[in-house]
């Protein structure tokens, strides 16, 4: 049985009480420009539709001192013939501590290795998202594509940016990531 | 979690980031872990297992967030090894 529960957090199946909070954490203004929605404000019908569409595996990231959730961690797009996939992870602004759902990202990547043969999970983001949020950088992930001016906000551009995360630099990196979220490697 | 450590088994600041990181040629001790050297949330966890490790007792993630410098890193290192100097 794959551990889904870490030192700091949890990873638990989105369920239809998720949606609400879901759909408000995804229209924060400090993260709704940059997230699926770019700024739009869907209904709840809407977001419920496009929040499955595509998905391979989804989970809430629980905070296990709060009890909160501290996030949302999706596989979509998956490509089982070339072994790719991409991945999406949003930590909502409530989340104080950052470690949380950094470890509950560690378990996610891990689990997404674990049960399928990919070699290589994509990160679509944009260049203010990753210049915010400055996860998985140095050499796990390795920008592999970049759009100039891609989207378009008004407060101006911002690249679209292709992150690689190989299943080689999740195998080198990860024991010591999985040793510290208190959880044995595979 | 490890019995703990003696105060001993603690290296400092850099021979710790030297070992488990790789640390630039150019870092001083008063280099940025987070802007100078590109810690991030992943690191950080890294980090709290490895001062655990190293200490045998849990550490808390604030108190690692809240480090600024290798210079802050190294004084924290100090407390740690201090108090399980004193509890070992």
């Amino acid at each position: 049985m794959l551990q889904l529960v870490g030192k700091r957090s949890s990873l638990r199946p989105v369920s239809p009480a998720d949606y609400e909070p879901l759909r408000m954490a995804e229209m924060d203004p400090s993260i709704s420009t940059t997230w699926r929605f770019r700024g739009r404000t869907p209904s709840p019908e809407g977001h419920a539709q496009v929040l499955w569409a595509g998905v391979l595996a989804q989970f809430i990231v629980g905070d296990n001192a709060t009890q909160n959730a501290a996030g949302l961690v999706t596989c979509y797009e998956a490509d089982h013939e070339n072994g790719v996939a991409y991945l999406a992870a949003l930590r909502f602004s409530s989340a104080v501590n950052p470690l949380p759902f950094a470890e509950g990202l560690v378990l996610f990547v891990e689990y997404i290795f674990s049960q399928w043969n990919f070699r290589n999970l994509y990160l679509d983001s944009s260049s203010e998202a990753v210049r915010r949020y400055a996860l998985f950088s140095g050499t796990l992930l390795v920008e592999q594509a970049r759009l100039s001016d891609y989207y378009s906000t008004g407060r101006g551009t911002s690249d679209r940016v292709i992150l690689c995360l190989s299943r080689d630099s999740w195998a080198r990196r990860s024991p010591r990531l999985l040793r510290s979220a208190g959880v044995s490697a595979r | 979690m490890n019995r703990q450590a003696d105060g001993a088994s603690i290296p400092d600041a850099l021979t710790m980031l030297r070992r488990e990181f790789a640390l630039p040629s150019d870092a001083t001790m008063d280099s940025d872990l987070w802007m100078d050297l590109g810690f991030d949330s992943l690191a950080a966890i890294e980090l709290v297992g490895i001062i655990e490790e190293a200490a045998g007792r849990q550490i808390a993630d604030s108190a690692v967030l809240e480090l600024s410098t290798i210079r802050d890193l190294d004084r924290f290192l100090d407390d740690v090894r201090r108090t399980n100097s004193d509890e070992v």
